[in-house]
Formats: C-alpha cells, structure tokens, sequence
C-alpha cells in the first residue's frame, strides 16, 4: 500500500501509457487508464487498468501499488506483489475509466457556462488517496503536452505572454456523454439541470444534434422543455428530429401550442405529422390548428391557450374562474366574453372586472366593439392595432366573427425585433 | 429569433437537395479539379477514363464510410481521432491536413489568378482583392448566404457535359477507353494518376462529408438517405470529371494542344462556347476557386478547432472565436502570398497541389479505416468485408503508385 507518492498533485496524461512492473521488477504492461470511484464531491482513484501485449486489459486496486518511481519521463508503478499472484479486479456500476469517459471529451463548465473540451485531469493527493479535484482545459495544458515546459516556457517569456491556464473544479464539471449517461435512461445531468434554462440553451448550442438530443434525453422533461423552448429555431427543429419519436411528442406536448406548432412547421411535413399522430389528441388538435396559419400571419402568431367568458357570468365567479385558470393561460389581462356559439361578443379588461362590482353581470360592463384581427391578417397589422389601441393582446376571429385564438404582444415582439434588426442591417451594406 | 414559416420551408427543401455528399461533389470541381482533369485530357485523350470508372467506386465507398462515422458517433472526424487516440496522434494528423489544404488554398488563388488574367487582369490586383473579399465573407458571417449563390454558379460546370457532345469525340473509341485500364511506368504518367486519383478524392471530402452530415443531424433510422446523396454526390463528381476530360481529349488532344496556360484549357469548351468560351471558362474557374477558398480553409478551421477544443462558427465574432479566425485567415493570407511570388506557374501549383493530396490520401484512408471498423465506436455500423476490400484497395494502390513514383526518380 502506497503511504506517500512523490508528487502530491499530478495530471492523467503524465501516467498513460507508463510502465507498471510487478515486485519482481518484470513488467507486467502499461497504464491504460485510472478508474475513479463515483462518490462524494471528489472522485477517488480506485482501480488502474493495466493493457498487455497479447492479453486482456487488467483492472487492479490501487491498493496494489507498492511504490511509485518517479522518472524525467513520468513515474513508473510498481506492484506489490508477484505477476502471478495478481487479482484481476471489475469495473463496478459507479466507477467510471478517465481516459475512456473524460480524458479529451466534451464537457461542460457549469459554472462558466461554456462547452470545454478536456486536455487533462487534475489529481491530488488526500488522506492516502489521489482524488479527482478538476480538469484542465486552455492553452496551456494542450501545449504542455506537445512541447516539453522549459521551452515552452521560454518561448512565452521571450514574447512577454502569460499562456492561459483553464482550471474546471471538478464540481463544476458536468460530462456530456460517458458510458453512464448512456446507460442511465433519465435525470443524469444535475448540474447542468441546476442552470437557468436560456444557459442549458446556449450550452445546447454549442453541441452536436445529437449531443442536444443526449442532453434533452438526461434532464428532466419540464426542464428540457424550458431550455428547448429558448434554443434557436433551427435547434429546435433539428434536435426534435434526432429524439425518439415518443420522447418528442412529450416533449411537443408540454409546450405552449405556438412554440410547438413553430418547430413542427420548420420540420418535413410527413416528420411533423408522424409527431401529431403520437401527441395526445387535444393538444395535437391545438397544435394542428395554428399549423394551418402561416408564420407570420395573426393566425400563425396566436395562441389558443385563452379562456372564454359567458355574457351572463357574475363578476365574482369571473375572477374565481380566472384566479383556477391564471396559471395555464397566456394573458389574463382580458377577459373574452362570447356566446353559446363561440362568436365574440365582448371584451372587458381585468381592471375593469376588478373595479365592478361582484353581482354585476359581465354583459353589464364590457366594451362590445371589440378590436379584432382576421387569422390572415399580417404581423405588420397586427403590431399596428395593437401600438394605435395600446392593448397587450388582439382576439383573432373567423369570418363569423367566432373567437381562434389571440396574439400577445411579445409574440408579435419576437418577430418583430429581428425583421427591424435585419433592415438595419440591409441598410448598412447599401 | 425567429424566421417566417414559408422561407424556411423552401431552405429545407434545398438543403434536403443539396445534401452533404452532392455539395462535396461541387466543391470538388474547385481549380485543382478543373486543371487536372483538363490536362488528363489535353495531354493523354482518353487513355485515363478508366481509372474515373474505378475512383467512382472508391470516392462513393470512401464517402460513404464518412457520412456512416457521422451519424453513428455525432462528431467529426477531427474530433473521433481526438477522442480515440488522443491529444498528440490528433496533433499530428490536423498537421498534415493543415498542410495538404493549404497547398489546395494555394491552387484556388492560382486559379483566382489564371481565372482574371483570361480578363487581362494581372494577378497583383485580382489575387489580394479576393483574398480580402473572401475573409470579409466570413469575418461579417455573410458567408451562409453567399454559400448558396457559388454552390448555383458551380452548375456552370455542366457546360463541360454540352461542349463534350458538340465536340463529336468518337463515342466508341471513348466508351472502349473507359473500361480498358491501361498502365505505363513513366514518370509522367504516374504522377498524372495520382494526381487524378488525388484530386478526385480528396483528403479534406473525408473531414468536410463527415462535419456537414453530423451537422444535419441525420440519425441511423434515416441514414439510407445519406447514403443515397454520397452515392449520387460520387457519381456526379466523376460525371463532370469525365466530361471535362472527354472534351479536352476531343478538342485540345486531337489537336495535339498542350495546356501552358488557363486559356489553352478554357478552349476545350470551344465546340459549345464559340468565342465566349474564355468567358465561360473564366467565370466557371473563377467562381470555383473562390468558393474553395473559403470552403477549404473554412473546414479546415472547424477540424482544427473542434478537435482542440476552441471556439468555432462563423456566426461568431473574431474575438469569441481566436483560433478559428486565426487559421481562417493565416491559410487565406499565405495562399494568397504564394501566389504573388513572382513569375510562380499557375497551372502547375494547381496541378502539383493534387499530386500531394493523392500522396497523402492513404495516411488519412487508413485512420478512418482503424475507426470505421472499432466496434466500440460504430458498433454494429463497422464496415463490411467488400467495402474494407475496396478501401482498403485503394489505400494500397494509392501507396503503391506513390513508391513506384519514387522508384521512377531514383531509377
């Protein structure tokens, strides 16, 4: 058993492919890769795998090592007992190999919020143990390990440069994909599940398709729906078509119908409608419906998540109903008053419902010439009925005049903003 | 942000068109292509078809074996080396790549060149300008959108296709070429296969086939698709190539022309072109090689950095992204400056830039080969016996010719 190895802090790279010899002095292979146990804050050296030549890979407990030889070329491992004598250990469910799983993956910084791709790891001594206590990234382990550091060293001086160090506390670390994230079906990503999810987006948008599909996989659903939702849309399309077909329709349905009637209107027509068929029917009907409208229409930019109200519906149950109904709506600062056959026949706002009193029917004070929008008419209209009536949303109704849904002003926003960016930017070049 | 519905419907559909394996298939055609097919024709008729017939298989093979890695793992090339065998293989291997593309940068300038002096335009002018215009596309991320434009014009190569008929080669006498291999062991000849072999498949296909299908996100399910696009990508990519010889072989060999210059070649479109075949065979030529110009340097940033792990894209600011607009620009600046070194030839850089990448084809071939069949990647996806026959067939050809070449020079 190893008391005290000659350097207390170490790197991965520097104990690959060293040679390990048994108490005999006989070499018994090289180091394949050092296995941590996955527990606590952080993770303990347990096993070393050992290739060689013409055999199995030999995983061994550290407790094997007798002594650590430092060389100028790396340490050398040796054992404590007889090649013959040696127990050939297993990989356990919570150990994972560095080198397979971490050692120039992916991974992200949770931390500084960035994709990193991994030159080294980090070992320190503790408690007769080396642990994992962070990864190396940057400049300066990615040349540490092409040129040797004297030079390296001189040449950064002579050009008065500091080459940058990239240090990732392993609590910071969240790996994109290992063998156990694949293994694990669900919820294997808590760090990253603990950002916001406009973070776990920009992460998202740094991968691969199917790395975004990996990391939408491991969190939970109501959070991959929040961090999807705030990916671009040509993410969202792309990342839904690499999901399995049950796992996007899920994801489909827990989100508002306008988003998801967006993505499926940028994926291949037969993609969007195999996705329909698996959604459950209400939310598909929602859905389909705002699909028929085009993007930038009133009919493509409305929701259908309102509530209506009867003429004849006493103040006080209006708000009862609205206080049940605040959460799943997307405006409540209307209330829409139709009749049996869903035409709209008025509108109130919730000021005006607060300040009447509670017996008063609905009928008694709304505004019946309601400012709507057809479903055909232009984002441009929209946004100009909106601005002239200073309202936060326009009921759009069919020909009949039967409530299809309404626009919110930060649907109409969202469009809006880049089409004045994109004219800007066209005026610049002109 | 978001983009109205009907626009990006109609980008989908041409970008489901224009698939990973038809857009390397253009960007093939860039100047080393053009000079080298022309030369095959203008200085040997039709004695080399045959080895198109051969290089169809290998490049649909070899491309396939690409877009297959692409899907399977999700990462590049670059990445899977990085990620396989470590910091200082990967190293390495982004060297030679970074050397081979850069001698191919270095022939779209001499093609810029050749293109603009058919306009009487020196080189001292055309070749900085473009340099410029070229980083700007990317530097002011315009790039995606003029993307599209080069990858239309690159049609203009379908010219080649027309002259040929109007040329009235004797059909026979080149369908009988096609299948007959012939072989000489001349210096000459040798180089002119690999060179063609080189051209053809080109070591940076590999890398560019394998970003752009990862890129789409393709999953297994759908990889017949894939599949189809790199087999119809291959058999364009040689179609236009056999054209290009036909017609020189036609025109310029059976007047025994040899090819000194761009507008000695521009002539094999002639039959077709009339008197505006230097016009046509400038913009084509032009069009090309600034596209490869960006696209080369372009994707050889993306390896490069995506395997070293730093910041990519070009919907990034210079700043965010150091490393990748360093070596944008750096490839762009130095095969702009060779190409100022004066009196340099321009028809031999082009051609002399695909000798090295047939050289240096088998050392790229047999990494992918050691990853295509490491089950612990692919898994079930290795390739099968006939497919590691015919790449691996053509590792050894391609090293084979290359030790005969040499054998030729020490001779």
């Amino acid at each position: 058993m190893l008391k005290e190895p000659p350097q207390r802090i170490t790197s991965l790279t520097r104990w690959l492919s060293r040679p390990v010899v048994d108490s005999h002095g006989s070499e018994v292979g090289t180091l394949k890769d050092l296995v941590v146990l996955l527990w606590g804050l952080h993770p303990r050296v347990s096993k070393l795998c050992i290739a060689r030549p013409g055999e199995e890979d030999l995983y061994l407990a550290w407790e094997a090592i007798a002594e650590i030889a430092e060389t100028p070329r790396g340490p050398t491992i040796i054992l404590d007992r007889p090649r013959e004598e040696l127990t050939p250990g297993d990989l356990r469910g919570d150990e994972m190999a560095l080198r397979r799983n971490i050692l120039d993956k992916k991974v992200v910084d949770t931390h500084g919020r960035r994709v990193v791709r991994v030159n080294d790891v980090q070992l320190e001594w503790r408690d007769e143990g080396y642990d994992l206590v962070a990864l190396l990234a940057g400049m300066h382990s990615l040349l540490g390990q092409l040129v040797p550091e004297r030079p390296l060293q001189w040449i950064a001086s002579s050009f008065g440069i500091e080459i940058p160090r990239e240090v990732v506390p392993w609590e910071h670390v969240e790996p994109i994909e290992t063998e156990l994230t694949k293994a694990r079906k669900r919820a294997v990503y808590t760090k990253l599940a603990r950002l916001h999810p406009a973070d776990i987006a920009d992460i998202m948008e740094e991968l691969n398709p199917s790395e975004r599909a990996a990391i939408l996989n491991g969190l939970e659903a109501e959070t991959a729906v929040e961090a999807l939702t705030e990916t671009e849309p040509e993410v969202q399309a792309g990342v839904i078509q690499m999901l399995e077909t049950e796992k996007a329709s899920d994801m489909l349905e827990l989100m508002e119908p306008d988003e998801a009637a967006d993505i499926l209107g940028d994926l291949p027509h037969a993609k969007a409608q195999e996705l329909l068929k698996e959604m459950e029917p209400a939310e598909a009907e929602d859905v389909a419906e705002l699909l028929e409208h085009e993007e930038d229409t009133a009919g493509g930019l409305m929701t259908t998540m309102y509530t209506t109200f009867r003429p004849e519906t006493r103040v006080s149950e209006a708000l009862e109903k609205l206080r049940a109904l605040a959460g799943e709506v997307e405006t409540i600062y209307y209330l829409y008053v139709t009749d049996p056959s869903e035409r709209l026949v008025g509108v109130l706002s919730l000021r005006e419902l607060m300040l009447a009193r509670s017996e008063q029917q609905l009928h008694e004070i709304m505004i019946t010439q309601v400012i709507t929008v057809r479903p055909k008419a232009p984002i441009r209209e929209v946004a100009e009925s909106l601005s002239k009536y200073n309202l936060v949303a326009l009921p759009v109704v069919d020909e009949d005049g039967r409530l299809e849904g309404i626009v919110t002003v930060d649907d109409v926003l969202n469009d809006l903003i880049p089409m004045i960016w994109k004219q800007r930017a066209a005026k610049k070049y002109i | 942000m978001r983009m109205p519905r009907g626009y990006k419907r109609r980008l989908l559909v041409f970008l489901t068109i224009m698939g990973p394996g038809i857009i390397t298939a253009s960007v093939n055609q860039d100047a080393g292509g053009i000079a080298t097919y022309s030369l095959a024709g203008a200085h040997y008729g039709y004695s080399l078809l045959w080895v198109l017939f051969f290089t169809t298989i290998s490049l649909a093979v070899v491309q396939e074996m690409g877009s297959r890695m692409g899907v399977v793992t999700g990462k590049g090339l670059g990445e899977l080396i990085r990620e396989r065998y470590g910091l200082r293989p990967a190293v390495l291997m982004l060297s030679i790549l970074v050397l081979v593309n850069l001698a191919n940068t270095v022939a779209e300038f001499a093609g810029v060149a050749a293109a603009f002096e058919i306009f009487g335009i020196p080189r001292f002018l055309s070749v900085p300008l473009i340099a410029l215009f070229v980083s700007w596309l990317v530097v002011q991320g315009t790039y995606a959108i003029v993307e599209r434009v080069f990858l239309i014009a690159s049609t203009l190569y379908l010219l080649y296709v027309i002259s040929a008929f109007f040329a009235h080669p004797p059909w026979g006498e080149v369908l009988r070429q096609t299948i007959q291999p012939t072989f000489e062991m001349d210096r000459n000849y040798l180089i002119m296969l690999i060179t063609l072999v080189g051209t053809t498949i080109a070591p940076w296909m590999l890398f560019y086939v394998q970003s752009s299908t990862v890129d789409k996100g393709i999953r297994w399910k759908d990889y017949k698709y894939a599949r189809f696009d790199v087999f119809v990508g291959a058999v364009v990519a040689t179609g236009v190539a056999y054209f290009i010889i036909v017609a020189c072989g036609a025109t310029l060999h059976a007047h025994g022309v040899r090819i000194e210059t761009a507008a000695d070649a521009a002539r094999a479109l002639e039959p077709f072109g009339g008197r505006y075949a230097s016009l046509l065979f400038a913009l084509g030529l032009l069009n090309a090689s600034i596209f490869s110009a960006a696209v080369l340097p372009l994707s050889t940033a993306y390896v490069a950095c995506e395997a070293l792990g730093w910041e990519t894209g070009v919907d990034r600011r210079p700043k965010e992204a150091p490393g990748f607009f360093s070596i944008y620009l750096v490839m762009i600046g130095i095969g702009a400056a060779t190409i100022l070194w004066p009196n340099v030839p321009l028809i031999p850089i082009m051609f002399f830039s695909q000798t090295l990448n047939g050289i240096l084809l088998p050392v790229i071939l047999i990494i992918v080969l050691q990853l295509v069949n490491d089950r612990e990647i692919m898994g079930e996806a290795v390739n099968s016996p006939l497919l590691n026959l015919i790449a691996w067939g053509t590792a050894f050809v391609m090293s084979a010719l290359t030790v005969l070449l040499l054998i030729t020079f020490i001779l």
